[in-house]
């Protein structure tokens, strides 16, 4: 990151910013460096992430939301990306009790890959990843209740 | 692929086994091939369902329905998703009542209970091929000849035998389900889930239940007063308040989901 000529802290800062203030989206731009950063308020108006509760117009369409903190430069482009629950719902990690977890943070997971379980009236939906990348973090726990939008794991992808 | 062909439909199928790990991996399968005229699998004995099946809902060989359907999920929403927990609850309490001379009872999201002992259980699970989603694997398991139960859930569990039911053959109930499955799903689609809800309320074996909630503060428990228009479970906390929930599970469930300790 450090060749990007931006620090990291400082936009740990504007993430804080943007989710603190529930703005849509946050652009800083200085010295040939773009920092994007996009609330979740962007991604429910956006057509890949309608909320569960809306009137059922459209098909199913379960590619969870991103919510993209994008950072471009004149030479190096890198992003990292959050695959965000599409629905409200328990988490779960693994397909049962004695199973291994579907990922592991360092795992490398493809398009289409699952990611983790989501559980609501005992309708076990699987959550795919949407593009391939590198598993940084797993944002959400086993068990735990999670809304439309909320993250769930960061991805490093393959390419932007 | 193997298995006898079972009709249930001009041109549909069940593929029946005598045998199988599990009924629900193996639709898995069955989706990835593409194979159209295969609406489900049935197995007369099934070694080792999936980690959310216990193995004693169905240790004893044909004593049961064991079936997991491939349910086209074209024309329904998201929202819609959710709810074949209560249209496959609807349609087993149709097939199982049309079937035998009992009225069995429902329980909140999609357990069958006849004299408030659970005879069927439901698991429905959504694959995520490539990144559409377009079919739900439903399986039903149906208590049919069984004249016991191993001790840990013999007061829990019952058969339409043991209730004193005519039983059908797991062939006749598995093609008579497909077809209630197909009805309420078009009630779901066509009139909303109004029919369903007052169908299922009509049934009620869910009121006074203890549940487990999952909340954004961790599990709570809760008793059941009722159900929603939107299908979710209406509980009394502990504290007196009153929450809608679509997020509980039943304190005696035999299917219950054991979540995993964090890695």
């Amino acid at each position: 990151m450090a060749e990007l000529g931006v620090d990291i802290d400082e936009i740990s800062e504007l993430v804080r910013l943007v989710e603190d203030s529930n703005l849509d989206e946050l652009i800083v731009e200085d010295a040939g460096v773009k920092v994007t950063i996009r609330g979740f308020g962007y991604i429910r108006r956006s057509s890949s992430a309608r909320l569960i509760d809306e009137p059922p117009q459209e098909m199913i369409d379960i590619n969870p939301p991103r919510h993209p903190i994008s950072v471009t430069g004149a030479d190096v482009a890198e992003e990292v990306l959050t695959i965000a629950s599409p629905m409200i719902g328990v988490f779960y990690r693994a397909p049962g009790t004695d199973a291994a977890p579907f990922i592991e943070v360092g795992d490398h997971v493809e398009v289409g890959q699952t990611i983790g379980l989501m559980e609501a009236m005992k309708v076990f939906s699987e959550i795919p990843s949407d593009y391939s990348g590198t598993v940084v973090e797993i944002i959400a726990h086993n068990g735990q209740l999670v809304h439309s939008g909320d993250p769930l794991v960061l991805l490093r992808p393959d390419s932007v | 692929m193997n298995g006898l062909k079972e009709e249930v439909a001009e041109g549909k199928y069940i593929l029946s086994f005598p045998h199988l790990t599990s009924t629900q991996d193996y639709a898995k399968k069955i989706i990835s091939t593409c194979a159209r005229d295969i609406v489900g699998v049935r197995a007369d004995y099934q070694s080792s369902g999936r980690g959310r099946l216990k193995s004693q809902w169905d240790a004893v060989p044909n004593s049961s329905l064991l079936v997991s359907y491939i349910f086209d999920l074209s024309g329904f929403s998201k929202r819609h998703v959710k709810l074949i927990s209560l249209v496959t609850a609807a349609a087993a309490i149709t097939a199982i009542s049309e079937s035998t001379n009992l009225t069995p009872q429902y329980k909140w999201p999609n357990d069958i209970l006849i004299s408030n002992r659970k005879v069927c259980g439901v698991l429905i699970e959504t694959p995520a091929f490539k990144q559409s989603l377009s079919q739900a694997i439903i399986g039903v398991g149906v208590n049919l000849t069984q004249l016991e139960f191993p001790p840990d859930i013999e007061s829990i569990a019952t058969s339409i035998a043991m209730e004193g039911g005519q039983a059908p053959t797991p062939q006749a109930l598995a093609k008579t389900l497909y077809h209630k499955l197909l009805w309420w799903a078009d009630i779901l689609l066509w009139h909303g889930l109004d029919p369903i809800t007052e169908m299922l309320r009509e049934h009620d074996g869910y009121t006074g239940e203890h549940y487990r909630v999952t909340t954004d503060s961790g599990e709570r428990p809760g008793t059941a007063v009722g159900i929603t228009s939107e299908g979710e479970l209406i509980l009394r906390m502990e504290d007196g308040s009153i929450l809608a929930t679509q997020n509980a599970t039943s304190q005696k469930s035999v299917h219950r989901y054991n979540i995993p300790a964090d890695s």
